[in-house]
């Protein structure tokens, strides 16, 4: 199958920051990808790049065929956006701004059956500087459609939103996809990219450190299960045979089968003469496999 | 087509929706215009005061002619009748003993004015007593002159300066929306920059027109102002004096980051305009040093322009100087505010 999107050693640099760096990516047609890391990761960044904002000092983009740095008006034609920080015109409706974005594109979707379908018929003549976060996180969306896109690119679509109007968002997101649209989002939030992504793309300082579904990445890179330790005379698990990660002055422990290492790791504790205060077994998640890839937790 | 026509629509929206905007942009101008209309602009009538020291019946017949005259008043004065003459109380003082009438006046071209009139009175009463039928009369007829009214010389003032002001505060808008994010959205549709810039500069077009028609419709109604010229004339100097004005206000908005600095340039360039380039007095009352300074400031050639169109008829033909000048502001100006012109905020 074609990717909708290809990257190639993609660099760029803001003054003394590599916000890209040298930066692969392949995305096929019709998936949802999240792009998940901290802030300064360069997620937001390789948006931008994507969708025609910003210009790569080294590398090469291309978004359904075109290259985005020579061809970057037929990339805005196809694609839609929402961007980080979302601001319309205040005194504008809800209407009246979907018609203003509208005449930007040669190509349009119905509007009241667009504005319909994100719930926003009934505010169609609200302006919209009186509508709440998770209404207006729907215009922005409503926005990114109006051009039929083939591509979409959410950058933080739920950050701020309470966890209804998150919800909300996410099931929209969801009919995106349903309607064979490539959905390209960033977040910070791991339960986001674990509900909405069929792939999930792990960034750190300009670079990809992990790429794969969800139930893939959580094999390849933490156990099925994570144990958390908390006690005294404990540092040394981080050393081998037991390598644990050592987090906010806990200790971490992915491991498949846990039940096969329990005992010999409680005994390997007593013997030592250290103290368990809290000990706590759980499934993995993206934090962990995050937390295994940089040493370092996603939301600080 | 269709995104040019919507974006200018729009603007024009958001525009008529802002209080604010729309008290800056319409009510100030005609409310500012009206004050200074009012506090300087009405041509006052006639008006003296003659103090008669004596009496007699020479006295009385005087003060009868003199209160005859529209805007005199007579005082009869017993002492300090000079003191009265140096303190501007009276412009005249006449001392009257038997028939002989001694007029004492100051060097103020009213007072000599005054004194005129008393001695025009004192033949008229030399003529009645001697029974002469009159050989010559001459009768008096007023004819408005324009031009010669302070408000002839205010409204076409206050018309340029409103255009520089809507014209230079058109730059802070960009400012708003680029802080808002909202610049850099609209950078991510295929929206050529040169529609959005032209749209933004036809909602001010827009705003010109109507300024300028409530401007001078308002001086007509409440002032008797009566434009000579050919007011279609006024458009080409209203389209360039806008757009002179505006390339200045999309340069300062390129340059400044916050609405504070943009407010701070944009006073810088404006304050010295409103006083020293003709909009309140002529600019040949200025100081002869400060005459160089005003050469330099665009709104002088608009409201020169403006005023000689308005007020003296003058043909575009002949007002080659403040075209250029404006124009040439345009050109430069326009030229900065493209190399500034930032779609979104500096990244920190």
């Amino acid at each position: 199958m074609t990717p909708v999107i290809e990257v190639t050693n993609a660099v760029k640099q803001f003054d003394s920051v590599r916000a890209l760096d040298e930066l692969s990516l392949s995305v096929i047609q019709g998936q949802v990808v999240a792009v998940l890391g901290p802030n300064g990761a360069g997620k937001t960044t390789l948006l931008e790049v994507l969708e025609g904002l910003e210009r790569l000092d080294a590398g090469e983009a291309r978004v359904l065929g075109y290259d985005v740095g020579r061809q970057t008006r037929e990339v805005k034609e196809r694609i839609g956006i929402s961007l980080q920080a979302t601001a319309f015109f205040d005194r504008l409706s809800v209407q009246e701004t979907a018609q203003l974005f509208g005449s930007f594109f040669s190509r349009r979707q119905d509007l009241p059956s667009l504005l319909q379908t994100l719930g926003l018929w009934e505010l169609r003549e609200r302006r919209v500087s009186g509508l709440s976060g998770g209404q207006r996180q729907r215009v922005a969306l409503a926005m990114a459609l109006i051009n039929d896109p083939q591509v979409i690119f959410l950058d933080e679509p739920t950050t701020g939103l309470d966890p209804a109007a998150r919800r909300e968002i996410w099931s929209l997101v969801e009919h995106v996809r349903q309607e064979g649209r490539t959905v390209i989002l960033t977040t910070h939030y791991m339960e986001e990219a674990a509900y909405l992504a069929d792939n999930v793309i792990i960034m750190d300082q300009g670079k990809i450190l992990a790429e794969g579904s969800v139930g893939q990445l959580l094999r390849d890179y933490t156990g099925e299960q994570t144990l958390i330790l908390d006690g005294e005379g404990l540092d040394y698990l981080t050393d081998p045979p037991w390598n644990f990660v050592a987090d906010n002055g806990r200790l971490v422990w992915h491991v498949p089968n846990l039940s096969d290492h329990l005992d010999r790791l409680l005994s390997d504790i007593r013997s030592r003469g250290s103290v368990i205060h809290h000990l706590v077994v759980r499934e993995a998640t993206l934090e962990d496999v995050f937390l295994r890839l940089t040493g370092r937790r996603l939301v600080s | 087509m269709n995104a040019y026509l919507t974006l200018v629509q729009m603007n024009l929206k958001m525009l008529f929706r802002a209080r604010d905007v729309l008290f800056w942009n319409f009510a100030f101008p005609v409310l500012f215009m009206v004050l200074i209309g009012t506090a300087f602009g009405a041509s006052p009538g006639f008006s003296a005061h003659v103090g008669i020291e004596g009496s007699g019946s020479f006295a009385s017949a005087l003060i009868q002619a003199l209160r005859h005259i529209k805007g005199m008043s007579v005082s009869v004065i017993s002492s300090g009748g000079i003191q009265a003459l140096q303190a501007g109380h009276i412009e005249v003082l006449a001392r009257i003993a038997g028939h002989q009438a001694h007029l004492i006046r100051t060097n103020a071209s009213a007072s000599q004015s005054v004194s005129s009139i008393v001695q025009g009175a004192v033949m008229a009463m030399n003529l009645q007593a001697l029974h002469q039928p009159l050989l010559f009369r001459a009768t008096v007829r007023q004819i408005s002159v324009q031009g010669t009214s302070y408000i002839d010389f205010l409204a076409p003032g206050i018309l340029g300066m409103t255009l520089m002001n809507t014209g230079l505060f058109s730059g802070t808008m960009l400012i708003t929306h680029r802080s808002q994010g909202i610049l850099r959205r609209i950078r991510g549709t295929p929206l050529p920059t040169g529609i959005f810039i032209g749209a933004r500069i036809t909602t001010q077009m827009v705003v010109a027109l109507i300024q300028a028609t409530l401007i001078l419709v308002i001086a007509r109604e409440v002032y008797h102002f009566t434009p000579v010229g050919n007011l279609w004339s006024l458009i080409p100097l209203l389209v360039l004096g806008e757009l002179a004005f505006m390339t200045i206000g999309f340069f300062i908005a390129g340059v400044a980051n916050t609405m504070e600095v943009a407010s701070a340039l944009t006073n810088i360039v404006s304050l010295p305009m409103m006083f020293l380039a003709g909009v309140f007095y002529p600019i040949s009352q200025l100081p002869r040093f400060i005459k160089p300074l005003a050469d330099i400031l665009p709104l002088r050639y608009l409201t020169s322009g403006l005023r000689a169109v308005v007020v003296h008829g003058t043909p575009l033909t002949h007002l080659t100087n403040d075209f250029i000048a404006l124009a040439l502001v345009a050109v430069v100006c326009g030229a900065l505010a493209v190399k500034f012109f930032r779609w979104e905020m500096p990244r920190v």
